[in-house]
């Protein structure tokens, strides 16, 4: 035991020293320890992580891509792309907001930049191409040119009946036509797609005119019975339009008759597939005139100021010698109103300087005096749009035609009334009222007719009928309506409803019994009590007119068996 | 030599089998989608008769609905004739052929008309819905086929009187 007691002091005292000697090692190893745990937690938490490599990432950065850029690229392309493209998944208005100010610049740079280079191309190859076909010597081909340069062309075209959707001619430039849609079906679906945006977008009588598909428009160009459709690549001008427009009248002038009678048979048809094709290679003529007349104009620039000259020295002679300009025109004045006064004749005037164009209708004779006189007159008159309108006997057959095809049964009639045809009277529903109006305009031919049909109204009827058949009857110096005659009036108001009256005149009534005065003042009483029932029952005041009527001793009270009554007119 | 054309209509309840009829009968047809989207879609068959000209029938598929009158009318305009289907299997379908046939004639007064009606397998000899149609068929005096989309009994036949119809009209 006791020799243990110096070792224990010994080492207590080696224990003691080590602590002296080894303290500040041990203090260096906990703040070690310590700093090892705080980079640990460091490297734990990343929104530490980062804020500590933040300050050097973005050198680093910028030092590798400074030594190897190409290297750098290849490594982050596949990211970014990926995160672009997370990133537009999931946040598409985002982007499009952030990118919005950006492209809508970029946008209209770049077409603008590329409508420049396109007119430029244009302009270059027209330029090359009348070049050398001058220099051969050679008549310019004007197809192949305007092939060559212009930036749409037709692949199709399609004449379609307006009716029924058959298709009546076809023509195109497709080199495998079994690649092609069957066009048969093609104008039925047209057709279709046409019927359907009527009804769908409640448009009436427009229609649909232009369909865009990627690359593809159909241009529609709508005649009275049939309508083209163009299947065209690119993008046509306005011109465009002018000349499919004219394709059109041309076609319903040369095929009126067979386009107002098709049932089915699209033989009578035949020669026009020839024009459609010809059309297809000779659609750009126009435009390619306009383009050559420009080069035309400046190679015959003297041979212009010429004519300007000559022209300068007529319009003098005209200034002095021509009658006074207000007179002419105060006789034109004249002239049209006379005819446009006329039965039947309904049209419009379009003057521009001295060319008068014509929109409407009048019967043969006044077309034909009033375009006499409008020429006799110097003017030149473009007539293409005022038609002929047949007799009015003709037209009334064509009425009466429309009233057994569609049943319509009493017949509706046509009314010429102050230059103006009218059709007239009742057909039992809305699609009744237009269809005959629309079978009248196909039947007729008729550009302008007004479609005054009404819609029948059965209870209507019976409630205007039985007012004007029937009378309310009052004792004798009294302005009450007795319980029978308030039944009777609440039964006709029952018949029908009272605000398809569109008049009712209210005639109070008395007998010559008393002083005329009072009498007087009875009968508007009477009147009034009953306008008070009809206000109740919902009728408009506007509608009504109040009357009095005193019948003398002598004079008989008429249909009715009492003169101390009230009775209706009514419409 | 070109053909007659003519517009038909095939009309009747939403799924009475119309459109199975015309995949059964037609050449050329569209795709279904256009049915859903503007609610018709065109096929196409060329018939021909022993005399004359062929008919090439544009056939309007007009999208079915179950209350006769919201079919837009403006599809039945120019139509030459029209096959109205009836499902043999549901009686409402038979009985709403008066008002189909009612819209129809409102636009075309002259249009020729017959009758299908068709699941004509799914029915047996006696069952009411075929009676019903015969019944309403005659009271109508219109021809009728029960025609089957799935074994294409009557499907040709049914077709070929409408056409025969429309090219000789009575």
């Amino acid at each position: 035991m006791k020799d243990n007691i110096p070792d224990q002091a010994a080492s207590g005292a080696l224990d003691k020293l080590k602590e002296i000697l080894l303290q500040q090692e041990k203090m260096r190893l906990a703040s070690l320890e310590e700093e090892l745990r705080e980079l640990y937690a460091r490297f734990d938490d990343k929104e530490r992580l980062i804020e500590t490599l933040d300050p050097v990432i973005a050198d680093l950065l910028y030092k590798k891509i400074m030594e190897s850029r190409t290297q750098m690229a290849e490594a982050l392309a596949p990211v970014m792309g990926d995160a672009l493209r997370t990133q537009i998944n999931e946040a598409k208005d985002d982007i499009a907001d952030a990118l919005y100010p950006v492209i809508g610049k970029t946008v209209r740079k770049s077409v603008a930049e590329a409508m420049k280079n396109l007119m430029q191309a244009i302009n270059e190859r027209i330029d090359n191409l009348v070049n050398k076909s001058f220099g051969r010597r050679k008549k310019i081909d004007k197809i192949t040119l305007l092939r060559e340069v212009l930036p749409f062309h037709v692949q199709q075209v399609f004449l379609i009946h307006r009716e029924t959707g058959l298709l009546l001619s076809h023509a195109s430039n497709n080199v495998d036509p079994a690649s092609a849609p069957n066009e048969d079906m093609v104008s039925g679906m047209l057709t279709a797609i046409r019927e359907f945006s009527k009804t769908a977008f409640a448009a009436g009588d427009q229609s649909l005119h232009e369909i865009q598909y990627d690359d593809l428009n159909i241009i529609i160009e709508e005649g009275k019975y049939a309508y083209l459709a163009f299947v065209v690549s690119g993008t046509p001008g306005s011109a465009f339009k002018e000349v499919i427009k004219d394709i059109e009248h041309k076609i319903h002038l040369a095929y009126y008759k067979d386009l107002r009678a098709f049932t089915g048979d699209t033989e009578p048809f035949g020669p026009i597939r020839g024009t459609l094709e010809s059309f297809i290679n000779a659609v750009h003529e126009p435009m390619f005139r306009e383009a050559l007349a420009g080069r035309e104009k400046r190679s015959k620039a003297p041979a212009f100021i010429l004519l300007g000259l000559i022209a300068a020295i007529i319009a003098v002679v005209i200034f002095f010698f021509w009658p006074d300009t207000a007179a002419r025109e105060a006789q034109l004045k004249n002239v049209l109103n006379s005819y446009q006064q006329r039965e039947g004749s309904f049209f419009s005037v379009e003057k521009a300087d001295n060319r008068l164009t014509l929109r409407g209708q009048a019967y043969a004779a006044d077309r034909r005096e009033l375009l006499q006189a409008l020429e006799e007159a110097g003017f030149e008159v473009n007539s293409e749009a005022f038609t002929v309108l047949p007799s009015l006997s003709v037209l009334r057959e064509t009425v009466k035609r429309v009233s057994r095809n569609l049943g319509l049964n009493p017949p509706i009639s046509l009314i010429a009334d102050s230059a103006q045809l009218y059709l007239t009277g009742e057909v039992p529903d809305e699609l009744a009222r237009i269809r005959a109006a629309r079978l009248f305009a196909a039947q007729s031919a008729l550009p302008l007719i007004w479609n005054g049909l009404r819609v029948a109204n059965p209870a209507r009827e019976r409630l205007i009928n039985s007012l004007n058949s029937q009378a309310l009857y009052f004792v004798s110096g009294s302005a009450r309506l007795n319980s029978d005659s308030e039944k009777s009036l609440r039964q006709l108001l029952s018949m029908g409803n009272v605000g398809d009256i569109r008049r009712l005149v209210i005639r109070g009534c008395a007998d010559a019994t008393g002083k005329p005065e009072l009498n007087k003042k009875l009968a508007l009483r009477r009147a009034r009590a009953v306008q008070a029932l009809f206000l109740k029952s919902g009728l408009d005041s506007a509608r009504i007119t109040l009357q009095t009527k005193i019948f003398s001793r002598e004079e008989p009270s008429g249909p009715f068996p009492s003169k101390r009554r009230v009775d209706f007119k009514a419409e | 030599m070109s053909p007659i054309k003519k517009k038909i209509c095939l009309l009747g309840d939403v799924g009475v089998g119309k459109t199975s009829l015309i995949r059964r009968y037609v050449e050329n047809i569209f795709d279904d989608s256009y049915l859903t989207t503007i609610g018709v879609k065109v096929s196409q068959k060329t018939i021909s008769p022993k005399e004359g000209k062929d008919v090439l029938l544009m056939i309007w598929d007009v999208e079915g609905f179950n209350k006769p009158g919201t079919v837009s009318p403006n599809y039945f305009i120019g139509a030459a004739g029209a096959m109205v289907v009836c499902d043999l299997s549901r009686g409402e379908s038979i009985e709403n052929l008066k008002d189909v046939i009612r819209d129809f004639r409102r636009i075309n007064t002259q249009a020729g008309l017959v009758l299908a009606g068709n699941k004509a397998d799914l029915v047996g000899s006696t069952h009411p819905g075929r009676l019903l149609f015969r019944e309403t068929a005659r009271s109508l005096e219109l021809p009728f086929f029960e025609t089957s989309a799935l074994n294409g009994q009557n499907v040709a036949a049914c077709f070929e009187t409408l056409s025969r119809k429309l090219i000789e009209p009575s």
